[in-house]
């Protein structure tokens, strides 16, 4: 064996300060990594948060139309009925715009289009009212009844409205 | 000193302190080698830099059944070798070639002077490194063939040439020297 201080010169030892440059490279290239590397970490968990959050609402979304349809199937049939009656409705109005355009009509035919409308308006305000009774005092046979002849008479007007408009066309 | 494989569980675990205490008992001796195949400092700052850089980032592969410097010099080696390479410079590391199976004839007594090292600067440079580690770092055949990634015996036996060859240039040039100078008298 060679004893160290016979092999190496004085002149092959690294200096404080190279420990001390090459201390701060090592340092730097560390901390570089553990950024990177936490970046890395927090893109991976937003990725996975999104895919959770759009899982848990489509999960959501799910058993919501789920207990819906449950609780729709054990309603009675007035109701079933009434669910109907709304949603033509709804549809109706969607397409009688038509009837509202500002185009020439007869003053008949406007005097008619205009009465139907006020028509329309208080049947509206009378379902609204029928439908918030029926929201704080439950759903009685009654009020069930008065809202389905309610919605019927509103689809009449409907009716009404859109065969004026045809035959004034 | 905390001993080393306590050091090298809290570096697992993150500790920075623990990792600077592995450099400063380590960074001497793997500088003092290295200077032994390069005289470009720069060049030797690198290597220890990067050396110790991907000890820490790869200190979970790290086996604690050896020692945390024969790891360190194996990265820095390799790290020297492959800079060594892409400056397209020959490549003095024939470490797969253990044809030169030679008889493990015992090292005869060697001693070395300090004037001698220059001699080191002629030989290739896996026998300047099996010389060194073995001689001057004390290192053991074993721990060579990890860090150089040779047999136990190819390190034997490559230790064994380095010595013969260094002992017969020394004998030839101190026999010119002598020569020279029985010439000059006359």
């Amino acid at each position: 064996m060679i004893n160290k201080k016979n092999f190496y010169s004085a002149s092959e030892h690294p200096t404080k300060r190279d420990k001390r440059i090459i201390w701060k490279g090592i340092k730097n290239a560390i901390k570089k990594n553990e950024r990177s590397k936490l970046l890395r970490i927090e893109t991976r968990s937003f990725v996975y948060g999104m895919i959770t959050a759009l899982v848990l609402f489509f999960s959501f979304k799910g058993i919501v139309s789920t207990v819906e349809n449950y609780f729709y199937k054990y309603q009675p049939n007035i109701v079933k009925l009434n669910r109907i009656y709304s949603e033509t409705a709804e549809n109706l109005e969607r397409i009688l715009p038509a009837a509202e355009l500002n185009k020439p009509h007869s003053v008949r035919v406007d005097d008619l289009i205009s009465s139907k409308n006020e028509h329309l308006k208080s049947l509206n305000y009378a379902i609204n009212q029928t439908l918030a009774d029926t929201k704080t005092n439950n759903m009685s046979p009654v009020k069930q009844k008065i809202l389905t002849s309610l919605y019927f008479s509103k689809l009449k007007v409907l009716e009404n409205l859109i065969l004026l408009e045809r035959t004034d066309q | 000193m905390l001993s080393e494989k306590i050091l090298i569980e809290k570096v697992k675990r993150g500790n920075k302190r623990a990792f600077k205490k592995l450099f400063n008992a380590n960074i001497n001796k793997l500088y003092q080698f290295l200077m032994q195949f390069s005289k470009d400092k720069d060049a030797i700052a690198d290597w220890v830099q990067t050396a110790f850089i991907k000890a820490y980032l790869n200190i979970n592969n790290f086996e604690s059944n050896s020692k945390f410097s024969t790891w360190l010099f194996r990265i820095a080696i390799n790290e020297m070798k492959s800079d060594f390479r892409s400056m397209a410079r020959k490549n003095t590391f024939p470490l797969d070639d253990c044809s030169f199976l030679e008889s493990r004839a015992a090292n005869e007594d060697f001693d070395w002077h300090y004037d001698m090292k220059w001699l080191l600067d002629e030989l290739e440079e896996v026998n300047k490194a099996v010389f060194i580690l073995h001689e001057a770092e004390n290192y053991k055949h074993s721990e060579i063939s990890k860090i150089l990634n040779i047999s136990t015996e190819s390190s034997r036996i490559i230790l064994y040439r380095t010595k013969k060859i260094l002992r017969e240039r020394w004998l030839k040039e101190t026999g010119i020297k002598k020569a020279k100078s029985i010439e000059g008298n006359n």
